[in-house]
């Protein structure tokens, strides 16, 4: 499932990234702390389909659906 | 002189760290805006050099790259002794800024720079009883790290004993390769670094998302933006009221004082008309740039702009915009110049092009002496709504509403027609956490945008109020102006105005006002002060009143200044940032022929109306 599915308090592990994300952005995420085997949970939407907050080691990021929908992860409890 | 570069991550600290360091000897280099500038300052001989915020030496937006370039530029200079680099390192975030940190100690190995890590923040473990092993640290980074806390000053004197030392051995301070760095890539080992050597335990996150659930919030969160930009708006006009008043009393009593002691009269009229006229009536709004310029810094480092930035991001979606556009177009409210520089920060490069293009339209601070004067010449002031609301006041409001309603049409218009093929890229924004922001160097901010406010535009509303003058003066002297050179230029114009039914003068202050949209209440302070008027804008907006113009031609008289983009300092800096004279040409005839098309319809309606 993609992390834009995440629900406000909800843990997960990144397994992946897919094809159509341009490399440079996957590399800035990766610098972020966003790769393969990251823990991340949702740490708030917002109204409207808005921003939501993602907690990855100690920072919150703000992500859109046009990067989240593009990092796929599986949910741990 | 011996340089040291400051380098980490936004939010780390380190422009507190620089302020301890240089103290209030500093200079910025560029203008202030959102993270683009850089700073010099010097402690006990030796130069110390800020650069922006970065998250990585690999660059993503325009901002980074101008940073990382700027970087390696001060690096690699053959000449002369290599800068010791100090990497400052966030013990609340050490992955974060590891992963920086491994870039700059590889890139510093390869150019034979000397450098050490402060490791900032300690303050905030300590408060919260969090160790963390700094010598492992140390020894597997393979570099020197100093901890300290800039805010509370502790390590401070260490640092600063360092820095003497790097500065006097730097071969003791040689930067090393990493080994595990090529096996892993730094990515993995700042995770690991942090996991095994730092603090356990996420430190400010449960605040941040106690505040995060008030101002990110469905209603309250938007009720709050409301409230706060309200305050926002109130207060360049509230708090730089009296600050305004005083200046143009001292100017005008200047004026008079200066009058009294020349007997030429030709000098005198000079004098007053040219230089306290024309130059004084701009300095007034000086107080409002210091405000807004101080409040917007009191946003940023208490890490709400980057809030207000995902509030703003999904209304401005629709427009072609993203969240990001927000801050620009706030600095814009200011001045466009250092809205124009505060783009960089826009990853998506036709968003950054939309949001240049659109700001502009924000009502900055050379409009609103032009709008002073004409609401105050051609709307009654009235109380409206049993007196809640002044009828001058909403049409000061519905102005700004306009410009940002028009800049986001505009936008929306754009995104899907000239920038449709630019290329684009996601919405992807850390947040820093909430701080108190620190007093001094907001000040000392809010004074040096207020400085360079006025040598930038001081200079041009000088020259062009002389040479107005001089022109309108001559050939026949005072009270002439009919008969003046001004006259014989501006009636050369007068087919272009007509349309809108404003007569020669205005023309000429349309056109200088190209120059920079506040010269032309100077200009035409200059011109009626030729005439034997009087100069300040009550009187000026008499004058008009008296002159005949239609209230139609004042309206399209506004409309046209809300529109056309006027100042030539703009053009210049878009010119820059862009690096395309076409875009600039482009946006300039664009709003050229929609201010001018929107006047005459305008003008119409009203007729048509009355």
């Amino acid at each position: 499932m993609s992390l834009w599915k995440l629900k406000k308090n909800q843990k997960a592990q990144i397994t992946g990234f897919s094809a159509a994300l341009d490399g440079k952005f996957q590399k800035r995420l990766s610098d972020m702390g966003l790769y393969e085997n990251s823990l991340i949970s949702c740490f708030l939407s917002t109204p409207f389909g808005g921003p939501k907050l993602y907690s990855i080691e100690g920072t919150v990021l703000s992500l859109t659906s046009d990067l989240a929908d593009h990092i796929h992860i599986k949910i741990i409890d | 002189m011996d340089q040291i570069l400051l380098i980490g991550k936004p939010n780390s600290g380190k422009s507190l760290l620089f302020n301890q360091l240089t103290g209030l000897n500093q200079k910025v280099a560029n203008f202030p805006g959102v993270t683009v500038e850089v700073k010099q300052g010097e402690m006990e001989g030796i130069k110390i050099i800020d650069f922006p915020g970065l998250y990585s030496l690999e660059a993503l937006t325009k901002d980074e790259e101008v940073a990382v370039e700027k970087l390696k530029l001060a690096i690699d200079h053959e000449s002369g002794k290599k800068p010791a680099l100090v990497c400052i390192l966030d013990a609340t975030r050490l992955e974060r800024s590891l992963v920086l940190g491994l870039q700059v100690q590889e890139l510093a190995s390869k150019m034979g720079c000397p450098l050490i890590f402060a490791i900032n923040m300690m303050d905030v473990l300590l408060h919260n009883k969090i160790e963390m092993n700094i010598s492992e640290l140390e020894k597997h980074l393979g570099a020197r790290v100093i901890p300290l806390s800039a805010k509370s000053k502790v390590g401070l004197p260490e640092l600063k004993n360092i820095i003497r030392e790097m500065v006097a051995k730097p071969q003791s301070f040689g930067a090393l390769k990493n080994v595990e760095l090529e096996e892993h890539g730094y990515v993995k080992i700042a995770r690991k670094f942090a996991q095994d050597y730092g603090p356990k335990g996420d430190l400010i996150l449960k605040n941040q998302g106690i505040l995060d659930n008030i101002f990110l919030s469905g209603f309250f969160g938007g009720l709050v933006f409301f409230v706060i930009m309200a305050f926002l708006f109130q207060s360049i006009f509230t708090w730089s009221g009296p600050a305004m008043d005083l200046i143009e009393e001292l100017i005008s009593s200047a004026g008079n004082f200066v009058g009294g002691y020349i007997t030429n009269p030709m000098a005198k009229d000079f004098i007053q008309d040219a230089i306290f006229g024309g130059v004084g009536s701009f300095l007034v709004f000086v107080p409002q740039i210091f405000v807004l310029t101080f409040i917007i810094g009191i946003l940023e480092d208490s890490g709400y702009l980057a809030r207000a930035a995902i509030i703003c991001h999904k209304p401005f979606s629709f427009f072609g915009l993203n969240g990001r556009s927000f801050i620009p177009f706030l600095s814009g409210y200011a001045c466009s110049i250092p809205a124009v520089m505060a783009t960089r920060t826009i990853e998506s490069s036709k968003k950054r092009l939309l949001t240049i293009f659109t700001i502009p339209l924000m009502v900055c601070s050379a409009r609103l002496p032009v709008y002073a004067l004409l609401v105050t010449a051609f709307i009654p002031d009235t109380m409206l709504m049993g007196g809640l609301f002044n009828s001058r006041g909403m049409v000061f409001f519905g102005l700004y509403l306009f410009g940002i309603l028009t800049a986001l049409i505009v936008s929306a218009i754009l995104s899907k027609t000239s920038f449709k093929k630019e290329s684009d890229s996601p919405f992807l924004i850390e947040l820093p956490p909430y701080r108190l922001p620190h007093w001094k160097p907001l000040i000392q901010r809010a004074l040096t945008s207020s400085r360079q406010f006025v040598t930038k535009a001081g200079l041009m509303i000088f020259s062009v109020t002389v040479v107005i003058w001089l022109l309108g003066y001559f050939p026949n002297g005072a009270d002439q102006l009919e008969t003046s050179w001004l006259a014989w230029i501006g009636q050369k114009f007068e087919w272009f105005f007509k349309p809108l039914e404003l007569d020669w003068k205005y023309g000429v202050a349309i056109i200088v006002s190209f120059l920079a949209r506040e010269v032309f209440v100077g200009t035409l302070g200059t011109m009626f002060g030729i005439e034997g008027a009087d100069e300040n804008i009550a009187g000026l907006a008499e004058n008009i009143q008296a002159s005949g113009m239609s209230l139609g031609a004042g309206i399209s008289l506004i409309i046209f200044y809300s529109i056309a983009l006027q100042c030539v300092s703009t053009l210049a800096v878009i010119k820059k940032e862009t690096g395309s004279m076409r875009f600039v040409v482009y946006q300039f005839l664009f709003y050229m022929g929609l201010a001018y098309l929107m006047s005459f319809l305008g003008l119409h309606l009203v007729n048509a109306l009355a």
